[in-house]
């Protein structure tokens, strides 16, 4: 063979498995063009239903109706002005207000005993508590 | 020796250049000719070659350029993904964008429906298909629908926006020449709650009422345009609701016309609540009367009674005419022309400023207007928005009634609200300025304000006396009925006579009442008016403002105030007390009296 033979034929060579690889290329971009069009179809049909959803939310979340079902199947009132408060108004937690009495004794010397700590709402109360409203 | 030699050169150069181009342009042409002509004993085969190299050198660049790319595409591994994956996703069609509350809420979204239509050159048998369909449509006749298919025209609505079932038994007939078109629908999830302001959009989704026709263009033009979000308006639906049952319970107690109020942020004039009673469902336009479908509380103008006192007590102390320890003569009846100014509460006796207020004298009010003066009172009112159109993102906005000429005798009437009208909203705007330290609020309905600088309107210690006189009002004067525990309500009471052609129409009364809460800092303004309200036995037969319009404020404030954050203190208190007070004979200082 000549050199010119041997160049030949291996380009030959080349470009034939330069071809069969795009041919490949070119039936897998279909391929995944296909696939893109079935994914945004997917999307569409998704986002409409998203759509009927939030609009569905919407509509089952009418004040009216939240308002009725709250009125039948819970017993909550609307919130009293005397149920509101700030949490610098809560009381010390017992185990803090110890310390800081017995810190106080401490420096002052006193011997007057620490208060007893009495809860601010009573075991009685507690539980009918768990209702609002409920006197 | 430098300069003379630089000279020396640059002269001989410009002396010498022209020559010596025209020498080389000469050189040039005679070797182009030299190659032309192929005497040196070279064939012409010999030459087209050597041309032929420089074209075969491209051609050789451009294959391998080619086959590089091929070998590229064919045996490596691409790194990244094709671009055309990454493409936008440009997201279904829609008509129109969304429209929300404050919280996201949404007020307005697009449904896709089918709608029925024909092509009536391919209908067979038309009477039989209109029959057909006919059974299965409800609001469209047999006959109507006949015309329809008889009309040979190319295509012919026959029903728009079917239900789901409509669709499934039309489709199940199979009449040849009818189909279905997809289409967008307007759908408004919380029915009539927001009617008035929302408003509604045709069959076509076309904008025409309310936020839907003011935004009519932004909102189709989604989403090409900026507005890639919804848009989001200042209500809150959870005070909206609160605001609409307590006027629909009011109208129905009183037997009212009709009712109206309004929930707005006192400094940015966000409105948090917009109501008109009686309203419509949007998705049914059609079945509403006109009635239902005007806006009370923007479109609708009013006289608005005491309330405008509110102003005209602001006006004279800001023009410095009148301290609150002033007295003001309502010792009789003031007579002007053939009018007569009395009182509803008469004390014939002379009145401090807070005892004009809050015994709600309407001669206390005209004397004290008389003296700032006609061409003052007018600069005022427009200063503070009363006298132009109402600027609100909804296409329903009145023009106030305003006296002209203005004379000294609407002079008088204004100070006390008579022979001047204006919107709901209007009126909220130019109050909220008289409380919220003095800045001019202009009423807006998209959520985060307008943007702008704010202006001052009234000075910032007529601000303060006029909580103290609002709150001093709700304590002991025509508004206790407004009160809210914890809330630290202040307002004015306003009781209108409706007025007619010629004169005004007796027990036909328009009574308000608004009010700022919590009174130490005003953050929002409620305004409640009763349109036509009747007595009742509860009310001992009074339809004014304290007994009917107040405790609507009082239910709406109690209700509200928690949703919206607001601490309730507790009005006994001494700093509150040193904010607040302000004794009938117009002294601020608390330590007198308590």
């Amino acid at each position: 063979m000549t050199r010119a033979g041997i160049i030949l034929g291996s380009a030959v060579l080349v470009a034939a498995a330069l071809s069969v690889g795009v041919y490949a290329m070119k039936y897998e971009v279909e391929r995944l063009d296909d696939q893109v069009v079935a994914l945004q179809k997917k999307l569409a049909l998704q986002e409409e239903s998203l759509q009927v959803l939030e609009a569905e939310w919407s509509f089952l979340n009418r004040p009216e109706r939240l308002q009725q079902l709250a009125a039948r199947h819970l017993a909550l009132r609307p919130v009293a002005v005397r149920q509101i408060g700030a949490i610098e108004a809560l009381p010390l937690r017992a185990s803090a207000r110890t310390e800081l009495e017995t810190r106080t004794t401490a420096q002052t010397e006193s011997r007057v005993p620490p208060l007893r700590l009495t809860p601010a709402v009573s075991p009685a109360q507690a539980t009918t508590a768990g209702k609002w409203g409920v006197p | 020796m430098n300069a003379p030699t630089f000279m020396d050169r640059h002269d001989a150069d410009l002396t010498r250049s022209p020559p010596d181009e025209e020498v080389r342009v000469a050189a040039t042409s005679t070797a182009r000719s030299k190659k032309r002509e192929p005497r040196s004993g070279n064939t012409a085969l010999d030459t087209a070659h050597r041309r032929l190299i420089p074209l075969a050198a491209c051609f050789a660049l451009g294959f391998s350029i080619i086959g590089v790319r091929l070998f590229d595409l064919a045996a490596l591994q691409p790194e990244t993904d094709p671009r055309i994956a990454n493409n936008d996703w440009p997201g279904i069609v829609r008509a129109r964008a969304d429209i929300t509350d404050r919280n996201g809420v949404v007020l307005a979204t697009d449904l896709v429906v089918a709608s029925l239509y024909a092509e009536p050159k391919l209908v067979q048998n038309a009477p039989r298909a209109a029959a057909e369909l006919a059974a299965l449509l409800p609001g469209i006749t047999q006959p109507e629908l006949r015309s329809r298919l008889e009309s040979g025209k190319n295509f012919a609505w026959l029903k728009r926006h079917l239900t789901p079932k409509e669709q499934a038994d039309v489709n199940r007939l199979g009449i040849p020449g009818v189909g279905f078109q997809q289409e967008q629908r307007r759908l408004y999830p919380l029915g009539a709650l927001t009617a008035h302001v929302v408003g509604y959009s045709d069959v076509d989704n076309k904008g025409i009422a309310g936020i839907e026709q003011y935004f009519d263009n932004a909102l189709r033009a989604f989403p090409q345009s900026g507005l890639s979000a919804p848009l989001k308006l200042s209500l809150d639906i959870r005070v909206q609701f609160a605001v609409r049952e307590e006027l629909l319970r009011a109208m129905t107690e009183f037997r009212t016309k009709g009712a109206a109020g309004i929930v707005m942020s006192a400094a940015t004039g966000e409105i948090l609540a917009l109501v008109s009673v009686p309203d419509f469902d949007p998705n049914r336009v059609g079945e509403a009367s006109p009635d239902a479908r005007f806006n009370r509380a923007t479109l609708g103008v009013f006289e608005p009674g005491s309330t405008m006192k509110v102003l005209t007590v602001a006006m004279a102390l800001d023009y410095g005419t009148a301290r609150l320890e002033k007295k003001f003569d309502a010792t009789k009846p003031i007579k002007i022309s053939r009018f007569t100014i009395h009182d509803d509460h008469a004390k014939n006796r002379w009145l401090t400023v807070p005892e004009v207020f809050v015994y709600s004298s309407n001669i206390g009010a005209a004397r004290m207007a008389m003296e700032v003066g006609a061409e003052r009172q007018r600069d005022y009112l427009r200063k503070l928005g009363l006298l132009d159109r109402l600027s609100v993102e909804l296409p329903e906005a009145g023009t106030p009634l305003t006296p002209d000429p203005w004379r000294e005798i609407n002079t008088m009437t204004v100070a006390f609200g008579h022979g001047i009208a204006m919107s709901l909203l209007q009126y909220a705007a130019g109050f909220a300025a008289t409380v919220n330290g003095g800045f001019k609020v202009s009423p807006t309905l998209l959520a985060g304000g307008r943007p702008g600088v704010r202006e001052r309107v009234v000075s910032a210690d007529t601000s303060d006396a006029l909580r103290r006189l609002l709150r001093l009002n709700v304590e002991e004067g025509t508004g206790k009925q407004a009160e809210s525990a914890g809330y630290l309500v202040g307002g004015k009471t306003g009781t209108a006579e409706k007025a007619v052609e010629g004169g005004y129409k007796k027990n036909a009364l328009v009574s308000s009442f608004v009010a700022a809460f919590p009174m130490n800092d005003p953050a929002y303004v409620v305004l409640v008016m009763l349109d036509e309200p009747n007595g009742t036995q509860n009310t001992q037969g009074f339809a004014t403002g304290g007994w009917t319009a107040a405790p609507v404020v009082s239910r709406i404030v109690s209700r509200a105030g928690p949703m919206l954050g607001v601490m309730p203190v507790d009005d006994k208190s001494k700093e509150i007390r040193s904010r607040l007070y302000v004794s009938l004979d117009g002294r601020r200082s608390a330590s007198v009296g308590f």
